[in-house]
């Protein structure tokens, strides 16, 4: 890592020795103010152990993508912090969360997101190159292997198909080795099949490389393979359940719809 | 990041390409504007050196000050021989010269207005000429002629010519055809003759007189030694310099007239094309920007600074600016090429070296393109940055927050105020006129860009309005090209924008010169009495001659011979218009004109004595002059005279400055040969059966022309018309570029709604059908461009004219031409939209339902 920054580095904060990734602590998100006031978050606290693989569902307006969008430093609570990597968020500029997002952050986008005037391989490297950062080929290397991309290394986006480009992306989400890499609905614009590689990718990042992964997702096939399902309601958080089964969610949800 | 932003715009061909070559043209008209102006000054360096080859010192009369009116004035023969025997003289060469047309075949040979000159035949060693064939005039009746004269009138050695002179029309022979210096300098369209020197100084009035004395040192004597030992012989009066010297000043005062007015009008006229290039910019990389956002906003959520983003964009424009800056400059030595030929077309036969690029028209276009460009793409950028990374994961487009919209109703009001004030510093200030000018463009850059702002407020409910009967009469299509005009109003009002500049100048361009023309036509009708009018097309001075022959023609009862030439007044810097001295004989004087009186009445003109004067208005305004006052003048050839005011008179189109007998004038002024002849007809005659006897006397002078008031008037109109012509020519510029604009734009919007246009196919909709919504919507914000043009132009010329008030300039309104001027605009719309449309018309049905 570059020695522009520091912070990034050397946090001023306590390191956590519990292994926690990022934290979210007392989140509470007020949109509107008085009488029209809607509260996406009630004051959730929760925490993402290192190398863990967590999914977040519940219903339409549950607050899930609100609380990923604060989680991953996208949105600012109205009140309560997030910790991540050791950093409190709230402390953060602009230009300190940028840094710790190119870092120490990696999304995967229900819509891909890849640039399409870019070859796959380019796209991959990109936060290392935003960040004028030497790519290291070896895990470069693995990652392509890994996402099974090694012919398609010079496609462009528009020659690839949805499930190669979001297998980039996962490659991309990697490549800087971030903390946390949060998922917005990965699987949302894929076929079954292109969605079971996409997932099975997750999977081998938690499993081989020790990534912790974020994701939020409707798909119940996509939150089996999670080792931990949260659930949200209202703004809350409802339930958790540790490696739940496909039939397990489906009956939670339907629940919690009720 | 770099290769990024350059990847980008290879990869959006298109867009780029139309992006650049807004921008392109603008530079094209800056380095081409270089371009020739260098051109001009190489080919006057080239003659004015080669003119003085072989010769050491020149000898020429002194002015008191530069005047483009007065004759020319001259030296006494004497000299000449007295100068030839000084110490360190070998030799000393007495040379005249004087403007004559040849006469081919009947015909006024026609120069596209350029000068024709007629100089004596030098001795080889003072001459700059080469013989092609035959040999130098050297007895009465003998003529030679330079070889591109000779050539287009195809004349040989032995063929009879006339020569319009002093005298009349006067017959020669031609003995010799000769070419002027070496290849790569050109005269331009000039016509050069050579005659005997004294029967030059005899036909056109220098009887022992010369223009100037040439000299070459006797051997051992440079031109540095011997200009002091001159000096010191030769009457103060004289200006003695090297041939070298001379050459150079009268290159330099030549560039100075023509390069001092042409070079800063031709920049004004690409400083519009620029700033039309620059709406363009703006509105591409907006649109651009808008349609990206979901790229800023994974660029930021991968990590990517604001200032990352915003080096991107910045760079994007800075590539596409250094493209058609290049490109431009390339261009820019087209536009010269096209500009020199509309020139010659329009008759300002303008010598012009071959091509001529330097340094500072490369570094002066590319500093303009890439500053141009980046400027324009800076508000965009800035947009570009305030992209939320949260918004890769919705299709949210971020809202103008409250302070952004308020910050821009602020800029705008901010850049009205600026360009009002600056107008009217400019129109109504008292400060110098350069100062002034600066001020009006300046203003007007800055009203433009504000109605620009402000014209997103006014563009739906205009967008409404035009778009009604189009939805009547094209029903659908017309019904979606209206919503589309309307649904991205800040879009539209840029867009149409472009096209305001160039039609806001063609209005006023197109207002003003009516309001001149009729105030002028006025002033004649109102002032004028007189029936017939004698003068030259180019309305230089005609033969003293001609008043006699008039004088002599039965019918004809008075002739003012109007003799005229510039003063200085107490020493002030004299102005053109304003500072002149008019001399017509008093009896001639009342019958042709009537006066507008201020402080005087019509007994003053026949009392008017030696050195009394009566001064118009503004002249007396300017000198601050009363009836009774005094005031000194003094003329370019040194005559000088203590004039006293007998009475004050308006008329400011006319005739300007003062009035004053002939023997007053005669006194200090060489003016020998009037302008023109103002006939009053006696009530007895038929004016055109005097009109016509007045043609026939008049035969043997083919540069006077003879046309009655309405003649004259359409004359004067004509002359105008030409330079109104060769204005809307380089206006053009901005409309062709605004073309660019509105197709750029469109392809933009098509883009955006592919899957719209998709749709419209797959609900049964023709190709024909989808073209005309895009080309509907497109002569929509056309017509909204021209609307805004219209009404800045004619607020510009309102208050010109307010500003003029002085010069009686009235405000008139040319209905015939503001139609033709709608028609453009709605034929910018039609053409602006084919390419898009037809791109519009290929997009695929499934489009329509395909994800992304």
């Amino acid at each position: 890592m570059p020695s522009a920054s520091p912070k990034v580095i050397a946090p001023p904060t306590i390191e956590h020795p519990s292994g926690v990734a990022v934290s979210g602590h007392e989140l509470v998100k007020r949109y509107g103010q008085g009488s029209t006031a809607v509260e996406a978050l009630r004051g959730v606290t929760v925490g993402f152990e290192r190398g863990s693989f967590t999914a977040i569902m519940g219903p339409s307006g549950s607050g899930k993508s609100t609380l990923m969008h604060i989680l991953a430093g996208l949105d600012r609570p109205t009140s309560g912090w997030v910790e991540l990597a050791g950093t409190r968020l709230d402390k953060l500029s602009d230009r300190e969360l940028t840094l710790m997002r190119r870092h120490e952050i990696g999304f995967v986008f229900q819509a891909y997101n890849l640039l399409p005037v870019l070859t796959a391989e380019e796209n991959i490297t990109l936060p290392l190159r935003i960040g004028h950062e030497g790519v290291d080929h070896d895990w470069l290397e693995t990652l392509i292997d890994t996402v099974h991309l090694g012919d398609r290394r010079e496609h462009r986006p528009s020659e690839l198909s949805g499930g190669e480009q979001q297998r980039v992306a996962i490659a991309r989400a990697l490549i800087a080795r971030p903390e946390v890499v949060f998922g917005d609905e990965p699987t949302g614009n894929l076929d079954s099949m292109a969605g079971r590689q996409v997932l099975e990718l997750l999977r081998r990042a938690v499993d081989d490389f020790g990534q912790t992964i974020v994701i939020v997702t409707h798909d119940p096939t996509a939150a089996a393979i999670a080792d931990a399902v949260l659930f949200l309601a209202d703004g809350e958080i409802v339930d958790r359940h540790e490696k739940p089964s496909v039939d397990e969610i489906l009956d939670h949800l339907k629940e919690l719809s009720r | 990041m770099t290769s990024l932003a350059l990847r980008g715009l290879a990869a959006r061909k298109l867009r780029s390409a139309l992006t650049a070559t807004a921008i392109l043209l603008g530079v094209a008209m800056v380095a081409g504007t270089y371009v020739l102006t260098d051109q001009i000054r190489n080919a006057f360096d080239n003659i004015q050196s080669q003119a003085v080859e072989g010769i050491d010192v020149v000898i020429s009369p002194k002015d008191a000050f530069g005047s483009d009116y007065t004759e020319q004035q001259t030296i006494d023969e004497a000299l000449v021989g007295k100068v030839g025997r000084l110490d360190g003289v070998d030799a000393a060469y007495g040379q005249v010269g004087a403007s004559g047309r040849l006469v081919v075949d009947g015909k006024v040979v026609d120069t596209a207005g350029a000068p024709s000159f007629v100089i004596g035949a030098a001795p080889k060693r003072f001459s700059p000429l080469d013989p092609v064939t035959g040999r130098q005039p050297s007895a009465t009746g003998e003529i030679a002629v330079l070889e591109q004269t000779a050539k287009k009138q195809h004349l040989e050695v032995g063929d009879r010519v006339g020569l319009a002179t002093r005298e009349g029309v006067k017959r020669f022979s031609v003995v010799g055809v000769f070419s002027f210096g070496e290849g790569g300098s050109s005269l331009g369209g000039t016509s050069l003759v050579t005659i005997p020197t004294t029967q030059l100084q005899h036909l056109y009035g220098y009887e022992d007189q010369v223009s100037s004395i040439e000299v070459i040192a006797a051997s051992g004597v440079t031109a540095e030694q011997l200009v002091p030992r001159l000096r010191a012989a030769l009457p103060g009066s004289l200006r003695v310099q090297t041939a070298e010297q001379n050459a150079q000043e009268n290159a330099d005062e030549i560039n100075d007239s023509i390069g001092g007015f042409l070079t800063p009008a031709l920049l004004a006229f690409a400083g519009a094309a620029l700033l039309v290039g620059a709406f363009i910019i703006f509105n591409t990389f907006s649109i651009t920007v808008a349609q990206r956002t979901r790229e800023f906003a994974v660029l930021r959520s991968l990590g990517a600074t604001r200032r990352q983003v915003m080096g991107a964009m910045l760079m994007e424009a800075l590539a596409l600016g250094a493209i058609a800056s290049v490109v431009g400059i390339a261009a820019g030595v087209g536009f010269a090429k096209l500009l020199s030929g509309l020139f010659d077309v329009m008759g300002f036969g303008i010598p012009r070296s071959g091509l001529v690029l330097e340094l500072r028209t490369i570094v002066i276009s590319l500093a303009v393109g890439l500053g141009v460009t980046s400027l324009a793409a800076l508000a965009p950028a800035l947009r570009a940055t305030r992209v939320p990374p949260v918004a890769a994961m919705s299709d949210l487009a971020p809202e103008p927050s409250r302070a952004a919209r308020r910050a821009r109703v602020a800029l705008t009001g901010l850049t009205a105020l600026g360009g009002g004030v600056l107008l009217a510093q400019g129109l109504f200030g008292s400060g110098p006129a350069t100062t002034r000018l600066a001020g009006l463009a300046g203003g007007a850059v800055l009203s433009f860009i504000a109605v620009a702002l402000s014209a997103r407020y006014v563009a739906k409910p205009l967008a409404s309005v035009i778009g009604f009967p189009i939805e009547r009469v094209f029903r659908v299509p017309g019904h979606l090209a209206r919503e589309n005009a309307m649904r991205n109003p800040a879009r539209t009002a840029i867009t149409s924008a472009a096209l305001m500049v160039g039609v806001g100048l063609v209005v006023f361009v197109a207002v003003f010169t009516a309001g001149v023309k009729s105030t002028f036509s006025g002033k004649m009708d109102e002032l004028v009495k007189a029936d017939v009018f004698v003068f030259s097309e180019s309305f230089d001075p005609i033969p003293a001659a001609t008043t006699r022959e008039v004088e002599g023609v039965p019918g004809v009862a008075h002739v003012a011979s109007v003799l005229f030439d510039q003063v200085e007044v107490n020493g002030e810097k004299s102005d053109v218009t304003r500072d002149t001295i008019t001399a017509i004989e008093p009896d001639a004087l009342k019958a042709t004109y009537s006066f507008d009186w201020i402080d005087g009445n019509d007994s003053l003109i026949a009392r008017l004595g030696r050195n009394q004067a009566l001064i118009e208005e503004q002249f007396a305004k300017a000198h601050d002059l009363d009836v009774g006052d005094g005031y000194r003048v003094v003329t370019p050839s040194n005559g000088r005279a203590w004039m006293h005011v007998s009475g004050i008179y308006r008329d400011p189109t006319i005739l300007q400055g003062t009035l004053v007998t002939p023997e007053t004038l005669h006194l200090i002024s060489r003016a020998k040969d009037p302008f023109g002849l103002f006939v009053d007809v006696a009530d007895s005659a038929d004016p055109a059966h005097v009109q016509a006897g007045i043609k026939k006397a008049l035969a043997s002078f083919p540069t006077a022309t003879v046309e009655d008031k309405t003649g004259y008037k359409q004359t004067v109109e004509e002359q105008l018309n030409q330079i109104v012509y060769l204005l809307y020519a380089l206006l053009a510029m901005s409309i062709v570029i605004s073309l660019f604009g509105i197709a750029n734009s469109l392809f933009l919007s098509i883009h955006e709604r592919t899957r719209e246009f998709g749709l419209l196919r797959a609900v049964g909709a023709t190709t024909d059908q989808v073209r005309r919504v895009v080309r509907y919507e497109s002569v929509i914000t056309a017509v909204i461009g021209g609307l805004l043009g219209t009404a800045v132009g004619l607020a510009f010329a309102y208050l010109t004219t307010r500003a003029l008030s002085e010069w009686d300039v009235s405000f008139s309104v040319p209905p015939g031409q503001l139609g033709l001027i709608a028609l453009v605009s709605v034929v910018v719309g039609v053409l602006g939209a084919i390419a898009p449309a037809r791109r519009g018309a290929r997009i695929d049905v499934l489009s329509s339902i395909r994800y992304e």
